[in-house]
């Protein structure tokens, strides 16, 4: 039962109190960049959430079975890192044959899930957390879904800015930032769940 | 190098602003500028490994073949980014609880990336360490100036929200916003300087 | 051999090269660079001596050794193989420090820390006798440690096993900062019932050479 209510609470501050963009102020460049349109913002994101738990899961395998039992753990940025570009080569061949149209939406945006904050980031919060291996999945799953919602949400108000002629400086990234400070606060409110 | 090539490269770090400008490495921008000390070590450690992938990898620029480029920039910016790491754990402790989470980080900072594709890889080793510099400099600079107006703030208006990661969006959209006007009126004093140069010729 | 295959091999051999210079060069470094040791500050002094008072001036209790670093040999247990024996609690022993003189002559303090939601938490926990004495945060950089109630560990002090925080506070809503600092005390807990006799014994023979040091100075002779 204690395991049940630490992996909703796991679940939970993934997606709402501990959002991976709008709490921890990772992944913002691609949240900046990809989320002009609803579309390819749901596509980014599933994309990102399938990175994030599978390089969070076997970097916490290589880590916990390889590096530290080896006493070689000062290596795990490196190896970290290498695992995610190749597992992000691994979903661009997959995704060219499985779903081409999905392929190009994202376009170079796919290439760049290996400079994503959020894949190292949650790879690291996994491996220092010392989290079992479940939690771990999960704790991939919930980032991944975190960012999806915080994507999503910026590509509807990113959508409706484009309508709108605000002052010249404004335009573009400066406004796109003040929306997503205002979405940050928003979310900053659901500290009032008890899971924080 | 030509003249005008050099000083191009040389003020990179003010026109192509890294974080104003170009609007790359974001991540640390905004997590790591709640206060003077933390924007300004970590904007130091993002500038070595800057300066010294740059140098490695325009060393290496004839080796590398084209094919696995990108594995290699990678290997070789991780490779730094580990050596930061230890030193920081083993001499600046105190450092390593603030910041340490996002010195792993500088790994995946688009601007280490971004520079050693963009100039790196095909210039040769002056300049490149020139650029280094300017962009890992006007990196500083902007977490710094960053870091200050949010310490600033909360010390005026109180803690809670701009050493927050929401108080930290508004305030770089602001400032960014800022930046772009300013630059645009810098620039159109240039063009009318310009224009008025080239009306006396004629 | 035609010309693809010598490209591909140049290729990965390039890539090796680079992997295998980067990784000889930590791994020297890894070798020759200091680990982190743990050292006695004033800051710490005068956390320990809010939780186990050794004398009344804080700088008294660190410059004339009411507070002392013990060291591994003294009491025999080394740490780092403890912390790898211990690894299912998720936290790590850090130092031990003693009394040897003072109010509180015979309590050891365990220096213990566990992951928290954005950072390591360490405590403090002091032992007099067996039982948990008094307890303080040392250092933490979570986001939302203010919510945790000022008196943490008011609930658990003269406890010996392993206590369970939650239950005693009710929600905090920093469940994560809670479950750090709980990890770090049972840790803490686990490592005093099991090597807290060494402790004392190696306190007690500091205590004597302190008590000799005094008593030369003051040119008495204890024979």
């Amino acid at each position: 039962m204690e395991y049940f209510v630490s992996i909703v609470a796991i679940v939970v501050s993934g997606v709402l109190t501990n959002n991976i963009v709008l709490n921890q102020s990772l992944g913002i460049c691609p949240f900046l960049g990809v989320s002009k349109k609803t579309q390819s913002a749901i596509g980014m994101g599933l994309a990102v959430t399938f990175v994030i738990t599978v390089a969070s899961v076997v970097c916490w395998l290589l880590y916990t079975f390889v590096l530290e039992p080896l006493s070689i753990a000062y290596l795990s940025t490196i190896v970290f890192i290498l695992v995610i570009a190749s597992l992000v080569q691994l979903l661009d061949i997959v995704l060219k044959k499985l779903s081409p149209t999905l392929y190009s939406s994202l376009g170079v945006y796919l290439a760049l899930i290996t400079t994503n904050c959020t894949v190292l980031g949650t790879a690291n919060t996994v491996v220092s957390q010392g989290l079992d291996f479940f939690s771990t999945l999960i704790t991939g799953i919930a980032t991944g879904l975190g960012f999806t919602l915080a994507l999503i949400l910026m590509a509807g108000i990113r959508e409706k800015q484009a309508l709108c002629k605000p002052p010249k400086p404004f335009v573009g990234f400066p406004l796109a930032l003040i929306a997503a400070g205002i979405m940050a606060m928003a979310f900053y409110g659901f500290n009032g769940l008890s899971f924080v | 190098m030509t003249k005008q090539e050099f000083k191009k490269t040389v003020l990179g770090g003010l026109t192509n602003n890294p974080v104003f400008v170009l609007v790359l490495g974001m991540c640390p921008t905004i997590a790591k500028s709640d206060n003077i000390i933390n924007a300004v070590s970590l904007g130091l450690c993002t500038a070595f490994v800057l300066v010294f992938s740059n140098l490695i990898i325009s060393l290496l620029r004839k080796v590398i073949p084209d094919k696995v480029h990108l594995p290699a920039y990678i290997i070789i910016i991780a490779s730094l980014v580990t050596l930061v790491q230890m030193i920081v754990s083993s001499f600046l402790p105190t450092l390593n609880d603030s910041i340490g989470a996002f010195i792993a980080l500088i790994t995946v900072n688009c601007i280490i990336l971004g520079r050693a594709e963009a100039f790196a890889g095909k210039n040769k080793v002056l300049p490149s360490v020139i650029d280094g510099l300017s962009m890992g400099i006007g990196f500083i600079a902007s977490i710094t100036l960053l870091g200050a107006v949010r310490q600033g703030l909360c010390a005026a208006l109180g803690s809670g929200f701009f050493d927050k990661t929401m108080g930290g969006f508004i305030v770089l959209g602001l400032m960014m916003a800022v930046f772009n006007a300013v630059f645009a009126a810098a620039k159109r004093a240039q063009n009318d300087k310009k224009a008025l140069i080239e009306r006396e010729a004629a | 051999m035609n010309r693809s295959v010598l490209n591909a091999l140049k290729a990965v051999a390039v890539l090796v090269a680079i992997t295998v210079v980067s990784v000889g060069i930590l791994a020297v470094c890894n070798m020759f660079f200091p680990k982190y040791v743990p050292k006695l500050d004033m800051d710490t002094a005068k956390k320990i001596n809010s939780i186990a008072k050794a004398c009344d001036s804080d700088e008294t209790a660190f410059k004339e050794g009411y507070i002392v670093l013990l060291n591994e040999d003294e009491y025999g247990v080394s740490i780092v193989d403890y912390n790898k024996n211990h690894k299912s609690r998720r936290a790590e022993i850090l130092a031990v420090y003693g009394e040897p003189k003072g109010f509180n002559t015979g309590a050891f303090i365990v220096e213990s820390a566990a992951g928290g939601r954005d950072s390591t938490v360490v405590i403090l926990c002091a032992y007099k006798d067996g039982a948990l004495i008094g307890a303080t945060v040392k250092k933490q950089n979570e986001s939302y440690f203010e919510k945790l109630p000022d008196d943490l560990f008011g609930s658990v002090l003269g406890s010996v096993g392993d206590v369970d925080l939650e239950a005693n506070l009710g929600k905090t809503y920093a469940t994560i900062s809670l479950g750090a600092v709980n990890r770090a005390l049972n840790m803490s807990n686990a490592f005093a019932s099991a090597h807290g006799e060494k402790i004392r014994e190696a306190i007690s023979v500091r205590s004597k050479s302190e008590l000799r040091g005094e008593n030369d100075k003051k040119g008495v002779r204890l024979d």
